[in-house]
């Protein structure tokens, strides 16, 4: 059998054990186990096994997922976010879906501090999830929300794979990451169309107040807030004024939050127990799937099944952007059982060259990819996104959320189509730099 | 054995939580002396590393306790309760194996960590014995997957005598 | 069918390494090195490219190694810290002047020393080089003399280099190289310590204004091959592997980085950057103050028993040898 064979059949059995409710992390662990055995061998494959859990475990990059989700689990069980979505639900709650409007805001929020896409979606779940609910939005809404809100992290700087992309193809990084504001603003917005057009079709989703609140109850409201944009405020100041990195932001963040809760005598011993609880757990559950699929991203490496499958679209005698769309759609596939930054690792030394000859922008392309990449984190099977709100949200069925985010994929996909059809929005703010 | 290895996982599930808070407190430290004093304490990265991966073994074998981590069952719950219990098992008895076979190819990654020397850059920590505690955790994770298969077991065999 | 070791003698070589696809260390050396073997063994010996960190972190490339996971590893000797305690005597500042000048010494010490063998002893090395020697990049700081270093942040490349900055009064900072560009940008760090070839490979020349050069360190790759793998190979085609490996894969590796380094320096200075070549005269404030670094290093190697000092007054014979 051929490695490439190999990787297609390991695929299947993926989606054969994920069904049969063997946990995410471990099913991703035995199939990258077997097929790299079935294709270098067991002492190979031991090696392997022994080496991945405790590097994947101590990469520093990676302690942005603890310590941010810590900060997003104190705001939570203070009831910051509570007071957040008070004042949020005071100011647009007439609005019918004001309120998942206001999460796709607070992501993007909290995008502008994190560089990393489970982070941001783990945050943001714990702090819009229960609240929605309080308000009796429908899971499938409120999950999709946060799940499209959570890949902003990766498009609004900082970001992680951004950085990546430039240091693999020496874009000018100071342009990539500028130029993903814009296509992050328009995705955004649409978004926020594509939940008042739910919400307009099916009014049970989401409720609305019947009447507005008065302008002084909307201020008093606002007096709740201000530990929650205190916080920002110096996580995303300390970013840009060179005080920490965003990736000491998070820890950083997470010791700002404690601070506050103490401060605003909202934090007793029981609650901090619990936030720590509760982040600790949430941790344990990601990295278990984090370290699968590592596993399982190296195996499939090594069957050179994304290789292949990349030249092959790449080697093409066609026209440039049906080449290009393939290409999308191939990221996309692959993005279905990769975790993000290592499939850029992996395809870009074959799609780059192809895209460079065909006569794209380098940056352009740069945002085009984690936004396909992007769509690859919220479908099944290897849906990371979606793993790591249902890691919050224990209760909502995970089908309930992989088919709340098909409107939102859709979505993003015409932000694709859009950035295709008018590059400038993507490159107009790297050329005014210059 | 129940409830000795639950009382064990919580012990160190508390002092995983230690290790979080210390991970904050020391990245904050660092941070305001670097800025404030131009003096970062030195070592903060080795220690971030090495918490992290502390956090995430001390915690696996605690979040497995409470059946946290993820799975996908519109399938398995059009079967009958009984089946269900059987696949449980089964699925419980495969993440044993695997977490034994994860804590021995660990240790032996371990034990040539011990023997190359390897440390962390600044601090020069050992990593050898990071490692094997990893290993602790994973092996805690199997014993407790372990348990859950048997409960499920007599949980079958129970349903059979009724 | 193509990719796997099973036909027959047919061997596919595993080649895993840290730097990206595009890094002419692959797309020159390893490429060049795999196709003289694929071509001179009449295809019975193939290779496949694994860049980026695809199979296994840069800190355990060598380790992948030892085990088989890669049949071929190339990595940092610094990114498994304590690993290789003799390697860093590279680091040592004022030292190699070029990444082939650097090579060269490497692969020379190599071949000299029983000690150093003995570090790569559990795979089969096949060429040792260096990156061009670290210079001091700064945003806001013009750098002439140590004094204009005192109280800066500078990113450090190795815990040898932070004891470098720490004798010139400067702050050692650690932290990925994938955070050094929004660091050096926002303010996080005054400087970064690095090979000019960082200004191209890692885009810092679109932030460097100042740019010091005194070689102050220069950081040691390996390039290392399964014990097994090895073995198992007839000797005629050991021969081919050795002779397309060695002290030319050295200095090629080198000469790339070189090359990297004058584009990174181009670039910087096309972007408005100063560029300050320290003069011997300039340089002697630097030497005084890091004199104590190469004694510290020298006492620390021979408490551990190893011939520090021996390899020291090796290395700065073979700088002189070997300069062109
Ligand atoms: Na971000
Ligand atoms: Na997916």
């Amino acid at each position: 059998m051929s490695p490439e064979i190999i990787g297609f059949i390991s695929i299947i059995a993926l989606i054969v054990l994920l069904l049969l409710k063997v946990p995410v992390g471990i099913s991703l662990l035995f199939v990258g186990l077997t097929g790299t055995t079935l294709i270098r061998g067991w002492d190979v494959a031991f090696a392997q096994l022994g080496r991945t859990p405790f590097d994947t475990a101590s990469s520093y990059s990676l302690s942005v997922i603890p310590l941010f989700i810590l900060m997003g689990m104190i705001l939570s069980y203070t009831g910051l976010g509570k007071d957040l979505y008070k004042a949020v639900d005071s100011w647009v709650g007439h609005l019918r879906g004001g309120l998942a409007m206001a999460t796709i805001g607070t992501a993007a929020i909290f995008s502008s501090i994190s560089g990393s896409l489970n982070a941001t979606t783990a945050t943001v779940s714990k702090i819009s999830l229960p609240e929605m609910e309080k308000f009796k939005y429908q899971p499938s809404l409120s999950t999709a929300c946060v799940a499209a809100g959570g890949t902003l992290g990766i498009l609004i700087p900082p970001s992680v794979i951004l950085i990546l992309y430039g240091i693999q193809t020496r874009e000018a990084i100071g342009a990539l990451l500028i130029a993903g504001i814009i296509p992050g603003v328009i995705q955004v917005i649409i978004f926020m169309i594509i939940i008042a057009i739910l919400v307009r079709r099916n009014s049970t989703l989401a409720p609305a107040r019947s009447e507005q609140a008065t302008i002084r109850e909307k201020l008093l409201t606002l007096k709740n807030v201000w530990p929650f944009l205190g916080l920002f405020l110096i996580s995303i100041g300390g970013i840009y004024l060179g005080i920490f990195t965003p990736t000491e932001a998070a820890g950083v963040g997470a010791m700002g939050a404690i601070i506050f809760a103490f401060l605003s005598r909202r934090l007793d011993w029981n609650k901090l127990k619990q936030s720590f609880n509760e982040s600790l757990r949430l941790t344990a559950y990601i990295f278990l799937i984090l370290i699968g699929a590592t596993l399982f991203s190296q195996f499939l490496t090594i069957s050179r099944l994304p290789v292949k499958l990349t030249s092959f679209v790449s080697g093409l005698e066609l026209n440039a952007y049906v080449i290009l769309i393939l290409i999308l759609i191939v990221l996309f596939i692959l993005g279905c059982f990769i975790e993000g930054l290592s499939l850029i690792v992996l395809t870009l030394p074959i799609i780059y060259p192809i895209i460079m000859e065909l006569g794209f922008d380098g940056v352009w392309f740069g945002i085009i990819m984690v936004m396909a990449i992007n769509i690859g984190s919220l479908t099944p099977p290897l849906g990371i996104s979606i793993f790591v709100i249902k890691g919050v949200a224990t209760n909502i069925p995970v089908q309930t959320i992989f088919r709340g985010a098909v409107p939102m994929i859709i979505g993003m996909i015409i932000c694709i189509v859009l950035l295709i059809v008018f590059p400038q929005i993507v490159t107009i703010l790297p050329s005014l730099m210059k | 054995m129940d409830s000795i290895m639950k009382q064990l996982s919580r012990v160190i599930h508390y002092i995983a939580q230690v290790i979080l808070l210390l991970m904050a407190i020391l990245i904050t430290l660092d941070v305001l002396s670097r800025w404030i004093l131009k003096a970062p304490i030195t070592g903060t990265v080795d220690f971030t590393e090495l918490g992290l991966s502390l956090v995430i073994f001390l915690s696996l074998a605690y979040t497995h306790v409470r059946e946290g981590h993820i799975t996908i069952d519109f399938v398995i719950e059009r079967f009958s309760t009984r089946i269900q219990w059987i696949f449980e098992s089964v699925i419980n008895l495969l993440i044993t194996g695997l977490m034994l076979l994860v804590a021995w190819s660990t240790c032996e990654y371990a034990i040539r960590l011990f023997y190359a020397h390897t440390v962390t850059g600044d601090l020069r920590i050992p990593l050898f014995p990071i490692a094997m505690l990893a290993v602790i955790g994973t092996i805690l994770f199997a014993l407790t997957a372990f348990l859950h298969a048997i409960h499920y077991l007599q949980k079958v065999v129970h349903s059979n005598e009724s | 069918s193509e990719g796997i070791a099973s036909t027959g003698s047919q061997h596919n070589l595993i080649i895993s390494h840290f730097l990206p696809g595009s890094h002419p260390v692959q797309t020159q050396v390893l490429q060049g090195i795999g196709n003289e073997i694929e071509k001179k063994t009449d295809g019975d010996i193939i290779y496949e490219l694994y860049p980026s960190n695809a199979l296994g972190v840069a800190g355990s490339q060598y380790d992948m190694a030892v085990t088989g996971e890669a049949d071929i590893a190339l990595s940092v000797h610094g990114y498994s810290p304590g690993r290789f305690p003799l390697m860093s005597v590279m680091e040592l500042p004022f030292l190699a002047e070029t990444a082939v000048h650097g090579s060269e010494i490497i692969a020379n010490l190599y071949e000299e020393f029983p000690s150093i063998q003995e570090e790569h002893a559990d795979t089969i090395p096949l060429f040792l080089f260096t990156a061009e020697p670290a210079q001091l990049i700064t945003k806001n700081h013009r750098i002439e003399s140590p004094e204009d270093v005192k109280g800066l942040r500078v990113r450090s490349p190795s815990p040898l280099a932070n004891d470098i900055l720490e004798a010139l009064g400067a702050v050692p900072v650690s932290m990925p190289m994938g955070d050094v560009y929004e660091s050096l940008e926002r303010g996080v760090i005054d400087g970064a310590m690095v090979p000019l070839e960082a200004l191209y490979n890692y885009r810092l020349h679109e932030i460097a204004a100042y740019i010091t050069i005194g070689n102050f360190s220069a950081t040691p790759f390996f390039s290392v091959m399964n014990k097994e793998a090895y073995y198992r190979f007839t000797d005629s085609e050991k021969q081919v592997i050795n002779e397309a490996t060695g002290i030319e894969a050295s200095i090629e590796s080198g000469s790339v980085f070189d090359v990297d380094g004058q584009t990174g320096r181009k670039l910087a200075k096309e972007n408005g950057a100063e560029v300050i070549d320290l003069t011997e005269e300039q340089l002697i404030p630097w030497r005084k103050a890091l004199d104590p670094i190469v004694q510290a290093w020298i006492n620390d190697m021979e408490n551990r028993g190893y011939p520090g000092q021996h390899i020291y007054d090796r290395a700065f014979q073979l700088k002189a040898e070997l300069k062109k």
